[in-house]
């Protein structure tokens, strides 16, 4: 056990000094959210009730960075197969999963260093601020390893580095449309309000309304179950996956 | 109980799909051998380091390093080796200490920087370990994942095809370093296609065609077993010395190559007068003697010639 954390901070550590060398891609993740709220979400104004658009808006597109940022994460895992990058640490005496669960964690710290980022900057001018932190955390956490899940499953399925691109987009931004991200799902058309209810991106949008803003369009506890299902479930398929890419020709 | 080889194998057989890449593969290397698996591309080279290095199963046979069975004591596996594959595999986005950390972190060593230190000054790295990778020539990156592969203290080395893609000064100086390595004890097993590196650096070596070793011993015992001399001439015009030297009884056989004219004889001090003589109403523009090398062994015991890439000609 203790070789086994030993391993994964160690995994962590180099991812991290990874993110620490793409600082400019990372600038560019904050930098789109914010100017979405500033001149989409400012000037559409106030939504029915007293939610103002900005503020909801500026939730969705931060679950927006933090789960296309994950996809991104997660294909770098097979990036680093297919660069050669990773063969010297499969044949070190460390285990597959540690990999795995080291590549996640890495995402997840730099998830949440770029929510608190943006969240400082959003809450400047909209009403965003840390209503309920662990449920917050909860929705990042959550749908970081569903999404780096997704992305190595992705990257598993594509032959060549060109295409992931294009099948990532094809897979995610449905998701990302029916997720609640841009408006309530509430006021999505019936057949595409039923496809958003069977989207788990939109409980992880919608908890982490919660956990920002203190208000839901779903039940909590349908949230919590959904969000935890989505993610142990990724989480074992793409640990198949991978395992999969490894030993196959 | 006697002391297990560096590295054994017994009917190695490894299958992809339709493609039996290795068909029953024996080896025996003794502890502190420079050992050269030398074949064309597609030989099966590179499978066999991946079966050692416990990344592939095999299909059938056994494989061991000191004792420890490839597949069923992997894990035992993994801390004796140390390796440098045939493409590249250095993160390039960070440093060359900062890939040596990490690798020095996953095989849990203690006083990393003491001998990320010490790899460094055995390679001759140290102005360049603090750029990144991306930065560094293809010879220093070699340099450098020699470094990282010695860096746990491994007791057998691989290196797959260690000096494809390097110039001609690179390739010489990583000769240097490696031999360097002998004093220590380590075990090494390099792969190559390129005969006068394995003639370099190799106690003993195994020629492997399509899968199966051919031949195998010292590089001189092979050369030894091909035997003979070779004659170069340079003539006007080759083809017409190939009937009047083929009729000659010593001469074992002749081809052209490059439009130079090789006799293949016993002895050459002996037979080159009489070969000078029999050319006589041709014109005889220059000509030289040498030993078989492990190169004319190679296309002996494989029936085929390589070219500097690699390939099978």
């Amino acid at each position: 056990m203790i070789v086994f954390v030993h391993d994964v901070v160690t995994i962590l550590r180099r991812e991290l000094l990874r993110y620490e060398r793409e600082r400019v891609y990372l600038l560019g993740q904050i930098l789109l959210p914010v100017l979405a709220v500033v001149f989409i979400g400012l000037p559409a104004g106030r939504l029915g009730g007293d939610v103002d658009y900005a503020s909801f808006l500026a939730a969705g597109v931060l679950m927006l960075t933090i789960s296309s940022g994950a996809v991104g994460g997660g294909y770098t895992l097979i990036e680093d197969v297919q660069r050669g990058f990773l063969r010297p640490i499969l044949v070190a005496p460390v285990s597959r999963t540690s990999i795995v669960v080291g590549k996640i964690l890495a995402r997840l710290l730099l998830s949440f260093l770029l929510v608190i980022t943006m969240g400082l900057v959003l809450a400047l001018f909209t009403d965003l601020r840390l209503a309920h932190p662990l449920m917050s955390l909860g929705a990042l956490a959550a749908v970081t390893f569903g999404f780096v899940a997704l992305g190595i499953v992705l990257a598993t399925a594509v032959r060549r580095t060109e295409s992931f691109r294009t099948v990532a987009v094809f897979a995610t931004v449905p998701l990302y449309f029916l997720s609640g991200m841009f408006f309530p799902i509430e006021s999505l058309p019936d057949p595409m309000h039923l496809l958003a209810l069977l989207n788990p991106l939109t409980y992880g949008v919608d908890l982490f309304r919660y956990g920002t803003m203190d208000v839901h369009e779903l039940p909590l506890v349908a949230d919590g179950l959904v969000l935890s299902a989505f993610a142990v479930l990724m989480t074992a398929l793409a640990a198949r996956a991978f395992e999969r890419r490894l030993t196959g020709p | 109980m006697t002391q297990p080889f560096a590295v054994e194998t017994r009917a190695l057989a490894k299958r992809y799909e339709h493609v039996l890449a290795l068909k029953g593969l024996d080896l025996a290397i003794e502890p502190g051998c420079f050992f050269g698996l030398l074949g064309p591309n597609g030989a099966g080279k590179t499978t066999a380091v991946s079966v050692l290095c416990t990344l592939l199963r095999p299909t059938s046979g056994e494989a061991s390093v000191f004792g420890n069975d490839v597949v069923k004591a992997r894990r035992d596996v993994r801390p004796l080796l140390g390796i440098v594959f045939q493409d590249p595999s250095l993160d390039t986005v960070l440093t060359g200490r900062e890939n040596l950390e990490i690798h020095a972190r996953l095989y849990h060593l203690t006083e990393r920087s003491e001998r990320i230190a010490q790899v460094l000054e055995q390679m001759e790295l140290g102005r360049d370990a603090d750029r990144r990778v991306a930065t560094l020539s293809g010879g220093i990156r070699r340099r450098l994942e020699i470094a990282r592969a010695l860096l746990h203290e491994p007791r057998v080395l691989f290196l797959d095809e260690p000096t494809v893609g390097l110039d001609v000064h690179a390739r010489r100086s990583l000769w240097e370093h490696l031999e360097q390595l002998r004093s220590g004890g380590l075990t090494l097993f390099l792969t190559t296609h390129a005969m006068d590196e394995a003639a370099r650096l190799c106690d003993r070596v195994a020629i492997l065609n399509e899968g199966r070793v051919v031949a195998t011993g010292t590089p001189r015992a092979l050369c030894e077993q091909v035997g003979g001399d070779h004659i170069e001439l340079e003539l006007e015009r080759p083809e017409d010395a190939l009937p009047l030297l083929r009729a000659k009884p010593n001469v074992q056989d002749v081809w052209i190559e490059n439009r130079i004219v090789i006799v293949k004889v016993q002895h050459a001090p002996t037979e080159l007068v009489a070969l000078i003589e029999a050319l006589k109403p041709l014109r005889v523009h220059a000509v030289r003697m040498r030993e078989v090398n492990l190169e004319d062994a190679f296309v002996h015991f494989t029936g085929h010639k390589i070219d500097a890439a690699g390939n099978l000609e």
